[in-house]
């Protein structure tokens, strides 16, 4: 039990910050330039490395988002060393669980990956195929083409829901991470009634309720992540998946309108917090998953 | 960062639960804990606990203790002994703070007193702190020590206090100083329960079991030697202590029994709809996110003050328990409400949680402030 990170991954972490920062501002979409490095620089192959590497992809995952670097890093990073002994280059993405709906990176997909009842399997698509949506939460969504030829690689379907469940949370972690840092400084530097509104009791509590909130998300995906273990992940996505929607809420209501601008850009955060915050059926199924697990599986 | 138990931790907690299951009476955990703090059940649960060396096993080892130097060992007898409904009662309070707060302060003939008793699970102890006009606002209390001689002369009154009636000794707060210093001249004194002019009476409470207590003192002496740490210099040690209170109590541990037991309790019952399921699931996912927070400032601990991070992690304590009792209530069935029925239990206990030890609106005031680092509210 160390919370600590091992000097291995405080190097690793700084690597990612290194690079982050080479890179610069953040791209509008698919952060194509960025992914190409994370992949060249072996960044999704953490989880490969060692039998505990699905932590060290959740913290890099954790990194990203909070950067608000727009790449299907979470997905490759945790779901596809399940299918994947080696990276298999392109873009893959994750089918909802019916494989219609939009998904973020869904036009970049040269991968789709399908649930087929106990197991997941992995197709072949064309990009050109793919169908874009018109929809505003930040990641660009669109419904990926459909499976061409058989499948090229399969795995249970549970696992992937786990590997997919944990990087929904981190991804929402590192964004929670974002929110949060531009609230307090918010109310830290607005001043209202002659005081900064953080001066404000009934606003200090509910910001303070955010951070148990968001700590809990972030160490929540962390053991998950060290475990590896299916109720685990989904008790982790589905209290990520409540702090993500509460954040949405409260980070706006508590910015008053300056937080529905453009240019301030707390909707970097929210938006894909709100997104999140639904996929993969949201707290709901990921809470009566974890239930069934625990309470039901034996019976 | 990793989050595995080491061969020797999980050997521990086996053979714990072996000794609970051994030495405890069955459905302790629909109880209230502390609800009997000195029943002879309790008392010699401790005194057997003791003899195991597991009631300070993070003490060093010539004050009784057993030496580790891990935060580990203490935390999974915490952690087990509250999921299986505290049996410690007021002892609990004895290794995790007050014997600490001894060792931090104490002198030696302190040190030799009292705390070899502690660890032996002959000591019973109760806390003054609480004031008719001090709550929250312990730096409104009242209750004065005037030196005379070699002896302090203890005047006024001590509120809610549990364990009271059975104690051998009060951690007592008094103030050695001028009423409106706030908490510059607080003074800690280790009053034994038996000095004349202490009187304790019960406050009927709806608590049941548990019982509060009125403490008066009326010129009750106590002598230097039981004095903590300097005259004045009290606040120090007590904030240090209460960062091992917060977290002291995993009430999310029970809080997660609990969960496992009326959710079993329901499915057996067909109670259990998809809402009571999903709720279940959310409640528990509140539970593990408590116990990450709770051993991230255990391990704090060891290296240093934790800071604010001990204050959002008992928020968050706070929030399991709740989160369960509201759970219970919703997959309650018609005799769960009958006195010592858990789910009765489980709303006695969640209503404590948010006040015992500091309410929960301390803690967001001080996460606020310390963690996120906003402004001091006006």
């Amino acid at each position: 039990m160390d919370f600590e990170p091992s000097p291995a991954q405080a190097e690793t972490l700084a690597g990612l910050d290194t690079l982050l920062a080479a890179h610069g501002a953040p791209a509008q979409g698919f952060d194509a330039p960025l992914f190409a490095r994370l992949r060249a620089e072996g960044w999704l192959d953490l989880a490969r490395r060692s039998p505990a590497g699905a932590l060290d992809a959740v913290l890099a995952v954790e990194r990203l988002s909070r950067q608000v670097a727009l790449t299907p890093a979470g997905l490759h990073g945790l779901v596809l060393p399940l299918l994947f002994e080696a990276d298999p280059g392109g873009v893959a993405v994750l089918a909802d669980e019916r494989g219609e709906g939009p998904v973020p990176f869904g036009a970049e997909a040269v991968l789709v990956i399908r649930y087929e009842g106990e197991t997941a399997a992995a197709y072949r698509t064309d990009p050109s195929a793919a169908r874009a949506v018109t929809a505003n939460y930040v990641y660009p969504l669109a419904i990926p083409g459909s499976p061409v030829g058989a499948a090229v690689a399969r795995a249970p379907a549970a696992a992937v829901r786990r590997r997919h469940r944990l990087a929904l949370a981190a991804e929402a972690v590192g964004a929670l991470d974002g929110a949060l840092a531009m609230l307090t400084r918010y109310l830290t530097e607005r001043e209202q009634f002659g005081r900064p509104l953080g001066a404000f009791q009934a606003l200090q509590h509910r910001a303070a309720e955010l951070a148990v909130s968001v700590e809990g998300a972030r160490w929540l995906v962390r053991t998950a992540a060290w475990s590896d273990d299916h109720e685990d992940a989904a008790l982790a996505a589905a209290y990520a998946a409540k702090a993500a929607r509460r954040m949405a809420w409260e980070a706006h209501q508590l910015h008053g309108a300056r937080g529905f601008t453009l240019a301030y850009g707390l909707h970097r955060h929210t938006l894909r917090l709100q997104f999140l915050s639904v996929t993969a059926g949201g707290a709901g199924r990921h809470a009566t998953d974890a239930a069934r697990l625990r309470w039901l599986s034996a019976a | 960062m990793e989050f595995g138990w080491s061969e020797e931790e999980l050997a521990f907690r086996d053979e714990l639960r072996a000794f609970i299951r051994d030495n405890l009476p069955e459905g302790w955990i629909s109880r209230v804990p502390g609800e009997e703090p000195y029943s002879e059940t309790t008392v010699e649960f401790c005194r057997r606990l003791g003899a195991k060396g597991w009631l300070a096993p993070h003490w060093p080892k010539a004050y009784g203790g057993g030496g580790d130097a891990s935060p580990w060992r203490f935390t999974i007898l915490s952690e087990e002994l509250w999921a299986h409904g505290e049996p410690r009662g007021s002892q609990y309070m004895n290794t995790n703070w007050i014997g600490p707060a001894i060792i931090a302060a104490g002198t030696n003939d302190q040190k030799q007193r009292f705390l070899p008793p502690i660890a032996a699970g002959e000591a019973l102890w109760c806390q003054g702190f609480s004031e008719p006009d001090a709550g929250s606002d312990l730096g409104a209390m009242a209750t004065t020590a005037v030196r005379d001689g070699d002896d302090y002369v203890i005047n006024g009154e001590k509120v809610w206090t549990s364990y009271a009636g059975g104690s051998h000794y009060c951690f007592l707060l008094a103030r050695t100083g001028s009423p409106n210093a706030e908490a510059e001249g607080v003074t800690i004194f280790l009053l034994p329960m038996s000095t004349p002019g202490v009187s304790v009476e019960p406050i009927p409470s709806m608590l049941d079991i548990h019982v509060i207590h009125h403490l008066r003192f009326d010129n009750a002496r106590v002598s230097l030697a039981d004095r903590l740490g300097p005259e004045g210099g009290g606040w120090p040690v007590v904030r240090e202590a209460l960062v091992n209170e917060r977290v002291g109590a995993p009430r999310h541990m029970r809080a997660a029994r609990v969960l496992d037991e009326v959710v079993q309790a329901a499915a057996a019952a067909g109670r259990l709809d998809a809402a009571g399921l999903r709720a279940a699931g959310e409640a528990r996912a509140v539970c593990l996110a408590a116990r990450g927070l709770v051993h991230k400032v255990r391990q704090m601990s060891v290296k240093g003050d934790p800071g604010a991070f001990a204050y959002l992690a008992r928020a968050a304590v706070v929030q399991a328990e709740r989160a369960v009792a509201e759970v219970a209530a919703d997959l309650a069935g018609p005799g769960d409400l009958i006195s010592g029925a858990l789910t009765d239990g489980e709303f006695r206990t969640a209503l404590i949680a948010g006040l015992g030890g500091g309410s929960y609106e301390m803690q967001l005031n001080l996460t606020a402030r310390l963690w996120l680092k906003l402004p001091k509210a006006a």
